[in-house]
């Protein structure tokens, strides 16, 4: 126990001073958690110690890491070094993060390397899965890549996704390689069984989550899914058409990520596995990992204040958005969670409302909080009265039983006003044309025409989904 | 002595009921391990020369201050935070006074010095085994406490000076004692913290056969002794009782370990139980 304060302390110094974190002090850290949950079956009541800093130092402390690593960006990347040289910018004497542009995620796009610091030797390259272009990489150090796993691995066990006795299955696309390595490794850390099935065919998944084991130690079937909320949907589409109940699966939590989970999902997720099941969702993308946003019980997501700054930008402009108001989340991951790939105020073109504490949810000690991801900005439109969002439509489709999961749609401006929308509907009819428009327009959408669609090809601009970026096997499924 | 006895016999009762009744509080990470034990080790072996070496104002202070944390601990399950606060601050300075007006040696204060110790005590053994302490560390512990009590105890005058000095001030009960003749007879703080948690953690890590039998032994050796010392060949003075129950301890946890496989239980098996 009293080797656990000496490791908690090693860590939060290089976390105040910025200083590479200690591997072996979180790797104890890692598993004295694993050693206290099969101790006791749980972890303990009271907090862990965390730095707890008045608003106005923390702020202060974020900008002198800022501007350190501002300083190493303009001494060891091409990209912030022509930058800083161009716009007569002396990162040194900065005095906000501001004074500093926003990186365009195209740039990083096309150019990941202009933005690898020359003295760190990067040993993995990750790329996003591209749902909006071309994917984007990044570069990582030995450094990087073990402690991502190891914090991740931490960070699962700490808020109970993941346990010993877990049995993991992981439904990603195999091209999400660094977050699937990593979730690998974290859950051999911890202890768990970690099954990469990749994205299968829905019958197949089905399949694998009804498979018995009997394996001592460890649960009897799969209790941990890791996957998409578009092919969740797929998976319960599937499961409650062929008439599955709950008791037929052992899934206890889904974690669940990187797209838009919408509270029709979750009901009819919880209709074929029980209501029992968990939802864990965040926010988090390649691009300034390892920061990332956890979601509390209150529908917020919480940023670690440790790991970077988020901003929410109006739409429009550099201005900062007020609370409530829909923005634009630029983001700039700090060392000493990233020090390969430098981004400074990266343009995530994601979208969410920032939100204004004081915070009484379950993750009120992260003050640094934004609405549910909305969707991103290339999607969203703008009209006579406001913007309207991916969230807002799928939100109202999804909520409709006759339409199948996951919701396939699009929409766009509409030539006069309002917004047109489109949708695909194997069986359409009138009362469910009224639904779907009633929906919407409950969601703030103002409808100025809907398109009903029998077939998802007929769509002209659909949304993209990532359940569309299958793992083919030759296994047909559920016999 | 026997009453005295009787007392330590109700602590190891009061520890076990308290383990089954009252959760405490613990760090959401942690559990005890070896280099735990290693630095309580260090800490027996160093704490006695630093308090002969400290001034009596400071042991004092630091008591005090222990006191008022074990109480209040105790008491919280059932009187909520603040009202066992007061509570124990009340029954210190209900001590305190005691001390002051009738002595040391009264049997006044030396009842009082016995309820702090069974409080004291029953939490401090109950922060262990709540907290993840298993058998093999006791074990490790008691083996140790086997040479480490002759040499402060016998060999070497530390415990009798460091008693010595203790056993006047105030806060500090480091004796379950009662009156016997003409002074007092009864159990060192160590002893009785030991033969409190000793079953405690064999109840938790191999069930209540374990530690039925551990009390019933340890309270045998005990009695076995007080006849000897006292009939036989009365010493007058201290004896290293650790010296005998050590080993017991130690032949007690590898006989029930290797019934049990090699495997003693984790809390979370034990609560499931």
């Amino acid at each position: 126990m009293l080797d656990v304060a000496i490791l908690q302390l090693r860590i939060v110094t290089s976390q105040v001073f910025g200083k590479r974190i200690d591997l072996k002090a979180l790797e104890g850290l890692l598993k004295q958690t694993v050693e206290t949950q099969k101790e006791f079956g749980s972890l303990g009541n009271e907090e862990l110690a965390r730095s707890s800093l008045d608003p106005e130092t923390a702020k202060s402390v974020h900008f002198n890491r800022f501007k350190q690593m501002a300083v190493i960006a303009g001494r060891e990347t091409p990209y912030y070094s022509k930058l800083f040289t161009d716009r007569g910018i002396n990162p040194t004497t900065i005095k906000k993060i501001t004074d500093i542009p926003t990186t365009p995620k195209e740039v990083l796009r096309d150019f990941p390397s202009l933005f690898v610091r020359k003295t760190i030797n990067p040993v993995f390259r990750s790329t996003s899965t591209g749902t909006t272009g071309r994917p984007t990489s990044v570069f990582q150090s030995n450094y990087e890549v073990m402690t991502h796993c190891v914090e991740g691995a931490l960070g699962m066990l700490l808020n109970g996704r993941v346990l010993p006795e877990d049995i993991l299955m992981n439904c990603n696309n195999s091209r999400a390689y660094y977050g699937n390595d990593n979730l690998v490794r974290a859950c051999h850390l911890i202890g768990a069984i970690c099954f990469v099935s990749g994205q299968i065919g829905a019958s197949e998944t089905i399949d694998y989550l009804m498979e018995k084991f009997n394996l001592a130690g460890k649960k009897n079937q799969i209790s941990v899914i890791h996957t998409y909320p578009s092919y969740l949907g797929e998976v319960v589409e599937y499961g409650l058409k062929k008439g599955y109940k709950p008791s037929d699966f052992g899934l206890e939590r889904i974690m669940i990520g990187g797209g838009i989970t919408t509270q029709g999902l979750r009901d009819r997720t919880k209709k074929l596995f029980g209501d029992y099941i968990r939802f864990f969702e965040g926010y988090s993308m390649i691009e300034i990992g390892p920061l990332c946003g956890t979601k509390c019980n209150q529908g917020h997501v919480h940023y670690e204040a440790e790991q970077g700054i988020i901003e929410v930008q109006k739409m429009e402009s550099n201005k900062p958005a007020k609370p409530g108001e829909v923005g634009r989340l630029v983001a700039t991951p700090l060392p000493p969670y990233r020090e390969t790939t430098i981004v400074l105020r990266y343009n995530t073109l994601d979208i969410a409302k920032p939100v204004a504490g004081p915070f009484t949810c379950s993750l009120k000690q992260a003050p640094t909080a934004t609405s549910n991801i909305l969707g991103r900005f290339k999607h969203c439109v703008k009209h006579e009265k406001g913007w309207t969002t991916t969230r807002d439509v799928a939100e109202a489709l999804e909520s409709i039983e006759e339409i199948t999961l996951p919701a396939r749609y699009g929409f766009w401006k509409a030539k006069g006003k309002g917004v047109e929308v489109e949708v695909m509907l194997p069986k359409s009819s009138a009362k469910i044309k009224r639904k779907i428009i009633s929906n919407l327009e409950k969601n703030a959408v103002p409808v100025s025409r809907l398109h009903v669609v029998d077939d998802k090809n007929k769509l002209k601009k659909p949304i993209p989904l990532r359940c569309d970026l299958k793992d083919f096997t030759y296994d047909k499924g559920v016999r | 002595m026997i009453i005295a006895l009787l007392f330590s016999l109700f602590t190891v009762f009061l520890s076990r009921f308290y383990f089954n009744r009252v959760r405490l509080s613990r760090p959401k990470i942690g559990t005890y391990n070896l280099s735990d034990i290693i630095v309580m080790v260090i800490g027996i072996i160093l704490i006695p020369y630093l308090y002969l070496a400290l001034p009596n104002i400071a042991i004092v202070i630091f008591f005090f201050i222990g006191d008022i944390f074990l109480l209040r601990t105790f008491l919280t399950p059932a009187l909520k935070n603040r009202p066992a606060l007061w509570a124990s601050l009340f029954f210190l300075g209900l001590d305190y006074a005691i001390l002051r007006h009738f002595g040391p040696q009264s049997l006044t204060y030396l009842l009082t010095n016995d309820i702090l110790l069974i409080c004291g005590v029953t939490i401090i053994t109950n922060l262990w085994a709540q907290n993840g302490m298993k058998a093999k560390h006791v074990s490790i512990l008691a083996g140790f406490l086997t040479f480490y009590d002759y040499f402060a105890t016998s060999a070497q005058p530390v415990t009798k000076n460091l008693m010595f000095k203790l056993a006047s001030l105030p806060f500090i009960p480091s004796l379950m004692g009662w009156r016997e003749g003409s002074g007092i007879a009864g159990l060192g703080i160590g002893d009785l913290l030991f033969s409190t948690l000793f079953p405690l953690i064999m109840y938790k890590a191999f069930g209540k056969a374990a530690a039925n039998i551990a009390i019933i032994l340890e309270f045998a050796v005990l009695v076995i002794m007080n006849f000897f010392l006292v009939h036989l060949a009365p010493s007058g003075g201290l004896f290293p009782t650790m010296l005998v129950m050590g080993p017991l301890m130690v032949l007690q946890f590898l006989y029930w370990y290797h019934k049990n496989r090699w495997h003693e239980r984790t809390m979370k098996e034990f609560r499931h139980v």
